[in-house]
Parts: C-alpha cells; structure tokens; sequence
C-alpha cells in the first residue's frame, strides 16, 4: 500500500509536499527549496547553541572547540569531576598520599568512554583545555597551496576569455563559478574569498607531485596475527573514518573529535531576488525576520475521508481546503493542464465541484470561542460535507480507471491573491490587486 | 492524510475546568506538583512524577499512552535534587516513550518509543524520530530531527514546523473525542 | 495475592503501586518505584542493599513459562489499577486482574540480584545472577541464560537474551549490542537513594518493611 499524499507543483516543476514550500509575493508564485538560493547568515554549535563569528568558524574548519565528540559513538562528551588524593613525592619516590584534588576529565554518556581510557591526563580545569592545538601536516599544507594556485591560474584564464568574448552573455557568467550554489551575489563573494589576491606561482603548479599508487601494501603488524586481543581494542572503521588525519588502529589511540557546526541560512528568490525567508540571529530562537511559507499563502488541500475505490466505479472521497488568509476566499478548481507532466500519470476520472468554493477567513481568535459563529455561505450540500472555522471539507467523485496500481489525480487551484504593491512613498500605495494564482495539485489516493 | 477521530470512553477520562483530558489509568504521582496549561490529553497508563519535582506542560499537548514523564536527577556540589521538568505548548509525545529531559520546548515532536536521557535540553520546534535513543545531556537544536541510537541529527525541518505542530495538536485535541 | 513471604527489610522503600508476588526479598536501603512489577513464579527473588528499581521494570523468576504465556501474564498484570485512594488516581471501576499464573506456588532456582544496583525505567530481567553496581538502562532485557557480574552497565533498548555472561566492568551499548571494558565502576546513587526514602513516603503509600536489616548483607553469596 502506498502512503497517500498532496503535492504541490512547484514553479520549477518539481512536485513536493505544500509545507516545504515558500510563496514569493513578489513573482506571486510557488518556490521549492531546490529553486532557491540559500545563503549562510550565521554559524553555530548545535551543542552550545553559541554563534560562532564567520571568520572564526573558517580558521577552526567549522567546528567548535568547546564541545567534543566521543571518537567511539560520535555522541558529545560531558565533563565529570573526580577525587584524587595528591601524591607526595621526595627524590622522585611516592612518599604517600595529602590532601584530595578535584580533577575533571572527560566521559561519554552513552558507551561510557571516557578521557581516561586513552591515558589522556586528567585536568585541573573544567574547561581543558581538551585538544592539544594540531600541528599542520606539511604535505596537506602543500595540497591546500596547490589548490590556491590552480584556482588562480582558472581565474585568470577565464578573465582573458571573458575578454575575448566581451558582449556575449555567456561570457557574464564563469564556468566554476556555475558549480558553486549560491546566488549571483553571493558567488563571485565566495569564489574571491577562496582565491585571495590575484597572484599565482606557475612553479607551484609544475612543482607539485600527486600521491605515487603502490603496487604493495606494507605488511600488516605482527601482533594482529599472534595477539588478536578483544575486538574493542581496535578502534572501528567508522571511528577511523572521524578522524582522517591520525591514522588510528587501535583504539586506546582516539582522540575526542570537535562538533561540527551548524548553519543559519536565509533563503532567497533567484528570479526576483527577494528574501523568502530569513532566521532571527540568535541560534535556539524560532523567529523569523521573513518568513513566506506556502502554508500562510496557499490554500492547504488535504485528503479527510478515503472511500474504498473500485475499478470503473465512482465513489465519494471526502477533502479538506484550509484558507490562511484573513478574507474569505473563493477557490475555483480546474482540470490538470495537459501540459502538466503529471498529465499523463492520471489513473482517475474526477469530477470537481463545478461552482466556485468559498473558504472562511482565517481568524485566530476564533478557537477561544466556546461557541462558534455561525457562518452563512451559499453551499450545496451535494458537495459541502462540513464547514469548521476556515476549513472546508468537500466530495470530489473519484473513478479510477486502473484496475490495479496507485490510484492518482490531479487538479489546479485558482484562487485570487490579494498582492500589495510595495511602495516606498506611502500617497502612493496603491489598493490591493488581485492577482490570479493557479497552482497545481497532484494527489496519490493510494493503491488498489 | 488528516487527523481521523479517536474515540475514547467518556467514564475513562477526567476532564478538567480547562478542557485538560486526563485518563483514569493514568498515574500522576504528586499530583498537587503537576500543572497542565490547557486542553492537554493525557492518555492512558501514563506515569507522571509530580512526586520528584515540578511538572508543568503547556497548552495543547499530547502524551501517549504508557509513556512516563520524570524529572531527572542531578547531583550538586552540595546535595542532590531532581530538576523541575518544563514542556512548552503543542507538543506530542508518542507511545511507550520515556522523558528524562529536563525541558522540552515548544512545537516539539516526539515519536513513539524514543528514550530520552537525563538532562537533556529540548528546543522548540525540533523532532526525534520513532524508536530512537537521546543520550543524556543532549541539546537539540531548534528545526532538527533526531533519530537512532546513539540519536544523532539527520535532518532539518522545514520552516514551517511550528505551524504543523499547532495544526497537529489542535487537529488531534479536536478530534479526540469521548462517546 | 500472596504477600505472606514478601520480606521487606527495614529501610528499604517500597511504594504499594508496585507489584510484587510470590517469594520475595527486599534488601535494605532499597527504592522501588510504582508500577514496577517483581514476580517470583518459579521460584524465590532476592534482591539485595540499596537497589534503585524504576517503574515499569519487570523482574521475573521465570522458569520454564513459555514465550506466549509470559506475554500472556504481562499483558494480565499490566492494567492493575493503582491503589491509592482519593485522589485522581483512584479507579473509579475496580479491576481485579485474574491470571492463572500464581506466583511462588513452584519451588525452582532463586533469583539472585546483588546490591546498589539500578534498574531504569522499563527494564525486563529474568536472568538469575546478577552481581552489584551495575546499571541497567531504559528498555534493556536481560535473559534467563544472561548472568552478570559487578560494575556492568547495559544500556537502553539492548536486549541479550542468548546464554550469555557479562564480565565485571562490561559495557553493552548500541544498536548491535556492541561491547567494551570501562575502567571505573559505575557512580553507587546512594544520594539518590537516601533523597528518594526522604520524599517517596510523602507521596505514597508504603509496603510494611517486615525484616531488620540482617547482619550479612542480602543477595552476597
């Protein structure tokens, strides 16, 4: 059985559920994640819920340094506390035992590892320092150097043939820097950031040799074949794979691993380039400064009541539309466009409601009333089920065509938004226009 | 697909002066401790630990049967004492879990059989997936789901979750109904 | 009902919300929680000093009950209505589980729990030995065939239900019941313990402690 579900088409076309998508007002149309243009706005931890300052979340390789991950199940370590008496010692001999010492090490809530199981030395401090800063490996410095330059030196080759085909409009855009995901602002930005000034070393780049494959692994360690030992003193693959740059075998050799951060974004329209959505800075809020979801603009279509179909038979199935704005409504629905890539999947024979529906208008303060308004629409009770605050709930006869397989429909909404023309003088704000929006709706009733 | 009733014996539940549903085969320990905002379902065979310290929910949540709510443990420098356990409105807890947290937001999402550990913080709008394990002191971002065991982040939610979660939880109130 | 050889020794802390039937032994100091249920149906359950039991936990001496009977008898005893009085949570129909099972009726292998161990919510254990300071996480199951030492932790959802035996200091965790050695024992909860005899009898009724503490520590072998 195939789970049901109501997608929307999105401008770009792609088909996705009404909650993941945006409303641009400007452009008066549907935006799905994929066809939008995210942008960071902050870093974070997700831990310490601490904004990190871009720069600072570039030099630390976007982690944080203050949370550690255990290097055995990748939960976060906690700090714990211990008593340890101090030794006396006299000319390097235990001379017994003073006074108690508060220690802290560092310990994992789930798997219980902890700081002390790889001998790391116990601290006087809560707060570390737990990593030891790394010293830079040459030969990955030297990888990072060489990318530099060769990125240079693509920059500069495009410069000439950007020259070359001054005028032409392919020639505004770059080739790398079509394969970077962000916006037209954004991307020349990132690709600046990356490449720094715009020297290039030719001698870096002839220099510079690749990794030599070889033909023969070194032969693996002796003690593996006459002290196999129990499996958790080796550390496992995945524990290995967290921590690439010190190859580990065993896994008294871990290392407690940095958390990686996490990224505010805002999303942005890449047709008008407005903003559909902007966080509030501050990581553990909810706010939004810009916050155009579909489901504040779209009317929401929702399957209520399934009635059990059959092959060649009409049958009433009972659905929802929800108006979230705060007027009433009049919602049209049409056939599916022919063009509409759906078109061709429709294992249904529909029949939709052919007079215009009127939603209620959305009023918040409506589920406080005990008793709610009566509301006075012109409805036929052949298609009207219910009403409930902005909700309707209505029949569509439904005959599918198939005699086995999902059972699918299609449709388009035609209701009318009420688009404000921003101005900035505010004599010249103009009423309300009412602009027509037509989404298209595509439904999976399930499988028969 | 939306919410469809579910019917509940009338002389099993209590319902308070503010539309709180309470089950009979609940247990609410210390219930003069226990403090619900309003139009929140507790169902049956739940266990609620009033008696350890405060507990006090928002509006419009939803606790699963047989899930127990108990504020946890923490040890100070100078004595012991268990935390005063929060949840914010519009909260679901599925079936069979069991809540250690020491707060829950707002908007939150948990599914059925999920253990959460000692201590843990809760943001509002988050989720944690069915069957999963939170290791104790986790902190779950806002706009995260949760899942496995360990329990780890492997999605973000869409901005528009705080206003699933309401839809849900008014949905599932409304829908909830005693015959 | 047969509580007649439920021993409870002095200043142990049993809550009357949880069940306990047949032969059982209550070390001192020991917290039981409501709601948890401990069966000795095949034969006798000690349980030692300064246990944490939490609710929902269930300890049975199982013997050779099959799979379907044992299911059977949980789901019987799982809807036992509190037994408090006034209150929100006193039943308004009182329902008196019938089972067919009567507990301590056999005389088979004792159940052997050590002490300053602590059951978290939702456990099930039915092995037979199991030593002291070890954790059992929420969820966990531990079979007839499992025997566990000291200083143990098993963690939530792992289920060993093959013959099996934890060493000392074993820690099972994970999805695949993965294994490793810790180095310190697990934290004994004594504050715990002492802060929940203080509070529990302000809020609960309380089953009779009926046995001085003994000299030699219970559930030692």
């Amino acid at each position: 059985m195939t789970e049901c579900e109501v997608n929307y088409t999105c401008a770009c076309g792609k088909c996705m559920p009404l909650i993941h998508l945006f409303f641009c007002k400007y452009c008066v149309t549907l935006r799905c994640p994929k066809c939008v243009s995210h942008e960071v706005d902050s870093y974070y931890c997700p831990h310490c819920l601490e904004n990190i300052p871009s720069a600072e979340a570039k030099s630390m390789k976007n982690k944080c340094q203050s949370c550690l991950e255990c290097p055995n199940c990748t939960n976060i370590l906690q700090v714990r506390s211990a008593q340890v008496p101090m030794v006396r010692r006299e000319a390097g001999k235990v001379k017994g035992f003073g006074q108690f010492k508060k220690v802290y090490y560092l310990q994992c809530s789930f798997c219980f590892w902890t700081t002390r199981d790889v001998n790391q030395p116990d601290k006087a401090a809560s707060n570390g320092p737990w990593i030891e800063p790394q010293v830079e490996d040459t030969w990955m410095i030297g990888i990072i150097n060489y990318y530099r330059h060769l990125i240079q030196k693509e920059k500069v080759e495009m410069e000439k043939r950007k020259r070359q085909r001054r005028g032409s409009f392919l020639g505004s855009l770059g080739i790398s820097d079509k394969l970077l995901p962000f916006s037209k602002l954004a991307r020349s930005s990132f690709s600046m950031n990356l490449t720094g000034s715009g020297q290039f070393d030719e001698n870096v780049l002839n220099n510079f040799t690749p990794v030599e494959p070889k033909e023969e692994t070194e032969p693996a360690d002796e003690k593996y074949y006459t002290n196999p030992g129990e499996p958790y003193h080796y550390a496992s693959i995945a524990s290995r794979i967290n921590q690439p740059s010190n190859e580990v075998y065993y896994a008294c050799d871990l290392k407690p691993n940095c958390t990686h951060l996490m990224v505010k974004r805002s999303q942005r329209c890449r047709e008008c380039e407005h903003n559909l959505s902007k966080p509030e800075f501050n990581p553990s809020s909810i706010k939004f400064k810009i916050h155009q979801i579909a489901l504040r603009f779209v009317p929401r279509f929702r399957i209520v009541k399934m009635a059990s179909l059959t092959s060649g038979e009409f049958s009433k199935v009972q659905f929802s539309l929800t108006n979230p704005t705060e007027y009433n409504l009049p919602v049209e629905l049409l056939p599916l466009p022919d063009s509409h890539f759906f078109y061709s999947k429709l294992t249904t024979e529909i029949q939709l409601p052919s007079k215009e529906l009127v939603l209620a208008a959305r009023d918040d303060t409506a589920q406080y009333d005990t008793e709610s308004a009566i509301q006075d629409f012109d409805d036929d009770p052949e298609i009207v089920v219910a009403r409930r605050m902005n909700k309707l709930t209505f029949v569509i006869n439904v005959k599918p065509l198939v005699s086995s397989g999902d059972v699918t429909m299609g449709f388009q909404l035609k209701y009318k938004y009420k688009a404000m023309t921003p101005s900035i003088r505010p004599e010249e704000q103009k009423d309300p226009e009412d602009v027509n929006v037509m989404p298209c709706v595509t439904v999976v009733l399930g499988s028969i | 697909m939306e919410q469809q009733d579910i019917f509940y014996r009338k002389s099993d539940y209590i319902e308070t002066a503010n539309n709180n549903k309470v089950s009979r085969q609940s247990v609410l320990c210390g219930s003069q401790n226990i403090v619900l905002g309003g139009k929140t379902i507790i169902q049956n065979e739940c266990i609620i630990r009033g008696d350890l310290a405060n507990v006090r929910f928002g509006r419009q949540c939803v606790i699963g049967s047989k899930s127990v709510i108990r504020p946890p443990f923490k040890k100070f420098t100078k004595g012991v004492a268990f935390f005063p356990f929060q949840m914010g409105d519009h909260v679901m807890v599925g079936e069979g879990s069991i809540v250690n947290a020491a707060s829950i937001g707002s908007y939150v999402n948990i599914g059925k059989n999920v253990v959460i550990g000692r201590r843990s913080f809760i943001k509002d709008c988050s989720a944690i997936a069915d069957n999963s394990v939170l290791p104790p002191e986790t902190v779950v971002p806002p706009f995260t789901l949760w899942a496995g065991n360990p329990a780890k982040i492997v999605a973000e939610l869409p901005e528009s979750t705080q206003d699933i979660m309401v839809d849900l939880t008014r949905g599932y109130f409304h829908h909830f109904v005693g015959r | 009902m047969n509580y007649d050889s439920l021993r409870i020794a002095k200043g142990a802390v049993v809550c009357a919300e949880a069940d306990l039937r047949g032969d059982v032994t209550v070390g001192a100091s020991t917290i039981i929680h409501p709601k948890v249920r401990i069966f000795a149906y095949a034969g006798p359950i000690v349980i030692g000093d300064g246990c944490l039991i939490e609710e929902q936990t269930v300890i049975i001496n199982r013997g050779d009950m099959s799979d379907e009977d044992l299911a059977k008898f949980m789901k019987e005893t799982e809807t036992r209505p509190p037994q408090t009085r006034g209150g929100r949570n006193a039943p308004l129909r009182s329902l008196q589980v019938q089972t067919n099972y009567v507990c301590g009726k056999q005389q088979g292998e004792t159940l052997h729990i050590g002490s300053y161990n602590v059951f978290e919510v939702g456990t099930h254990v039915e092995s037979l030995k199991i030593g002291s300071n070890n954790v059992f996480e929420s969820k966990c199951k531990l079979g007839q065939q499992v025997t566990v030492g000291d200083g143990c932790v098993v963690s939530v959802f792992c289920v060993l239900d093959k013959e099996d035996h934890l060493d000392n200091m074993t820690v099972v965790y994970g999805p695949g019941n993965q294994r490793r050695k810790q180095q310190d024992k697990p934290m004994p909860q004594t504050q715990q313990l002492e802060f929940l005899a203080k509070v529990l009898p302000n809020f609960h009724n309380l089953k009779k402690s009926n046995v001085s503490p003994s000299p030699e520590p219970i559930g030692k072998k």
